[in-house]
């Protein structure tokens, strides 16, 4: 990659004002010229675009136009973050982006992309960081449509004046594809039902076969293109690793399992936890496709609740209040995903919701089986079943859930099912203590729970382990004195142990400190990322005046990284173990109780208020 | 200095969209810095001076993770004081509140515990259906503070964090009294004079 201006030129030609700001540490930290400096750096930056952008620091130089609108915009937004409380910033000379106009910052990536030749350097890294920044953040500022547009536009742009020469134009287009292609890597099938996508995709394959003849270095590249293409209409996911082929291997074979056609993806296939009421306020949570058929579901709540199934039927409370019989072959979900309505599980009674048991603790009697079970068989399903979720969680889930929460944009599935299954995992808990009548029993129940908590923590799933640990710290379980009493001093000491964990002193240090240390793969606690991104998000301005503010993004990215780095397993450490099926069905199918005036109201049966 | 050194965990409560982060962000940050990073050891925390003595908070605050219950009540079992935020704009919100405070005292186990009830977006004026007379009426009811705030106007965003304090050394002193050499008639400023009765 040479020294061209022309990227410049380009939106300078079209008249627009778009500004990326560049920072240049260390020899500025005196420099109190303000903007009349900013032509110096405007000069300083073409002549060696070459050094590109780093991170960190306050101070800010932009290369851009000459402009003086834009200077004058921008010192404002300097006083604005420069107030800088402590710079014990590391030293570095190189240049970073810390905000520009959308536009602006995808030119200057697209400028700084790094072709085949150049990857390996550090310079090829650093860009690549600013790739992956944008590419995970960019629908914080510009919409997807947005992005295919302005990429078909730097890919077929002709209005150079002339400037640019054959071998020019060719590295351009290059480069365009180049990041097209990380894109499509980075999203596998996130964006898979994007129509903006597949028409851009489309699009972008016939403008560079169509520059086949004048460019027939393309080759490669229309290649390479057509292949993401093609999968990408054939909807399955570019997988390079190992891992990955394995995941979309069992892909295959579950849905040879479910007799679906083999267009449907992961995605359209996706699971949900399917909630079935079993009494008036407690359910059984079980992972089922979203085609699932009345009679599946019969199948398995009669099987594990050891009833007769033709004594059962499934019904639909609607919101109003009406009452749907669903019959063996009607689906429980609609097109949307979404639940025909509460789903109770009832005797053959007509006109009677019945349930098949009347109360909660008749259940207890039949799902007491955790006694027979090991611990940590246990805490294998448990992780078996939390790692599925986690492993198909994109990076890009977490910043649509924090920054279009409300508006469904179906972009969260994975994210939200794990947080669920997690809420679920303590409530079970809970569930199963306060449920046990006799106190030796119950004594049995939290020293088993302590064990599964302390193997799930072993095996890296740092979500379980949470909620288990709060399931037992709950306030209604917590509050029953006599049974703790009554849990050896061992168990105690273990428990506090794992407690201290959970600790949200200091921002959750304890919990921070000891996952940085664990061996990748590994499950975070989501919901500490969770709020992570939203203090980034509400303690940083997205915009400075017109200019994305990309040291937020570069933040927010960073946070979003860290799935991907508890996903991967360069070392072969494997988190899925084999778990015995008898605990599989247990763990695939926990009673719960979710009523919390309901659990309280167990626990003061068990212990009254005030002894 | 810091073996002694008053600590008390405050914990920031309240529906999603009421503004809870802002108010932290604004009472851990006295100024806007460009770069807050929330993911570092001391990015809650924060020294003051209140009544002459100095406290280091570490500021609890379930933003971002409203749905997810759990850990709320974690939040809960480990706060020393809390400030029960809603929107004045929000009715919903003000619902929530109530539903939260009783969560507090059943996480507790007690029929009283320090808190402040805050009515934060008090700049959308025009907005407003919860009226101050109606927020101190349950705040009354439930022997705990009332003021209103902006995080956006950075209006009393201090002097809830502040109040608190000083609620939670009152309560902690009736709990367990200091020897009396220490105690030394401490008049509040401003304060609820019905905190604790």
């Amino acid at each position: 990659m040479g020294s061209r201006p022309q990227p410049l030129s380009l939106w300078q030609g079209e008249g627009r004002l778009l500004h990326a700001a560049l920072v240049e540490q260390e020899e500025d930290e005196d420099d109190e010229e303000g903007s009349e400096e900013c032509g110096g750096s405007d000069t300083t930056s073409r002549a060696e675009p070459v050094t590109m952008p780093t991170f960190d620091v306050p101070y800010f130089r932009y290369i851009d136009d000459e402009g003086t609108e834009g200077e004058e915009e921008w010192s404002s937004s300097r006083s604005l973050s420069s107030i800088e409380e402590d710079s014990d910033s590391v030293v570095s000379d190189r240049y970073m982006v810390v905000s520009g106009t959308p536009e602006k910052v995808l030119e200057h990536l697209l400028y700084g992309l790094a072709l085949d030749d150049d990857q390996g350097t550090t310079q090829g890294k650093e860009s690549d960081t600013l790739v992956d920044d944008f590419l995970l953040t960019y629908p914080v500022f510009m919409s997807t449509s947005d992005l295919c547009q302005a990429l078909l536009g730097h890919y077929c742009t002709k209005n150079y004046r002339g400037k640019e020469d054959r071998k020019e134009a060719l590295e351009r287009k290059q480069k365009v594809l180049h990041l097209v292609s990380q894109w499509m890597c980075l999203c596998k099938d996130f964006l898979r039902e994007d129509e903006n996508v597949k028409l851009f995709m489309k699009t972008l394959c016939r403008y560079v076969l169509d520059d086949l003849y004048e460019h027939p270095a393309l080759e490669t590249d229309v290649r390479e293109l057509q292949k993401l293409y093609h999968l990408h209409r054939r909807h399955m996911a570019e997988e390079y690793s190992p891992q990955r082929k394995s995941k979309a291997l069992s892909h295959q074979v579950s849905l040879k399992e479910n007799g679906l056609q083999s267009r449907v993806t992961k995605r359209e296939s996706k699971e949900v936890l399917c909630h079935l009421y079993i009494t008036m306020d407690s359910y059984l949570s079980m992972k089922a496709h979203v085609g699932v058929l009345a009679q599946d579901l019969l199948h398995t709540v009669a099987e594990r609740m050891d009833v007769p199934e033709e004594e059962l039927i499934l019904v639909a409370v609607t919101y109003p209040g009406e009452r749907l019989l669903l019959q063996p072959h009607d689906r429980v979900f609609s097109e949307s995903s979404q639940q025909v309505g509460r789903l109770h599980i009832c005797r053959k009674d007509p006109g009677e919701v019945l349930y098949p048991f009347t109360d909660n603790s008749e259940l207890q009697q039949r799902t007491a089986r955790m006694f027979g079970l090991n611990t940590w068989d246990m805490a294998v399903a448990l992780t078996n079943f939390d790692w599925n979720i986690f492993d198909t969680i994109h990076e890009q889930e977490l910043v649509y859930f924090t920054f279009s929460r409300h508006a469904s944009s179906n972009h969260t599935a994975a994210l939200e099912l794990l947080l669920q299954r997690c809420n679920e995992v303590q409530l079970w808990v809970m569930t199963e203590v306060l449920l046990c009548p006799t106190l030796c029993k119950r004594v049995q129940l939290i020293k088993k729970f302590i064990k599964i908590a302390a193997h799930c923590k072993a095996q890296r799933n740092l979500s379980c382990f949470f909620a288990i640990i709060m399931g037992l710290n709950a306030a209604a379980v917590s509050r029953l004195s006599q049974t703790w009493e009554k849990i050896p001093g061992k168990f105690k000491k273990l428990f506090s142990e794992l407690e201290t964990v959970t600790d949200p002193s200091l921002n959750h240090k304890a919990y921070r400190d000891s996952f940085k240390k664990m061996k990748a793969p590994k499950i975070p606690f989501l919901p500490l990322l969770l709020k992570d991104i939203t203090f980034i998000h509400e303690g940083n301005k997205t915009f400075h005046d017109n200019l994305v503010n990309f040291e937020k993004l570069h933040m927010i990215a960073d946070t979003v990284r860290l799935i991907r780095q508890c996903q991967t397993d360069h070392m072969g450490n494997g988190i899925i173990q084999k778990s015995s099926p008898e605990v599989r069905s247990y763990i695939d199918y926990l009673h719960i109780i979710d009523s919390q005036q309901t659990l309280f109201d167990l626990s003061h049966r068990l212990e009254p208020r005030g002894i | 200095m810091s073996g002694d050194e008053e600590r008390f965990k405050l914990v920031v409560v309240g529906g999603g969209g009421v503004g809870k982060s802002a108010l932290t962000i604004q009472f851990i940050q006295s100024y806007f810095v460009s770069d807050y990073d929330p993911t570092i050891e001391d990015s809650y925390t924060k020294i003051c001076t209140v009544d002459g003595k100095e406290t280091r908070m570490d500021i609890l605050d379930t933003a971002g993770q409203e749905e997810f219950g759990a850990m709320r009540e974690q939040y809960m079992r480990s706060g020393e004081g809390f400030l029960l935020v809603f929107a004045l704009n929000d009715r919903g919100s003000f619902h929530e509140v109530q539903k939260f405070h009783t969560q507090i005292l059943r996480v507790k186990d007690r029929d009283d515990f320090p808190m402040v009830l805050v009515g934060n977006k008090a700049d959308l004026e025009q907005q407003r259906v919860i009226s101050r007379e109606d927020a101190q009426a349950f705040a009354r009811e439930n022997r705990i503070h009332y003021m209103e705030a902006s995080a956006k106007n950075r209006y009393n965003v201090d002097e809830t964090f502040l109040e608190l304090v000083q609620i939670i050394r009152m309560f902690q002193e009736m709990e367990c009294p200091p020897p009396p050499a220490h105690h030394t008639g401490k008049q509040k400023s401003g304060g609820c004079p019905c905190v604790l009765l």
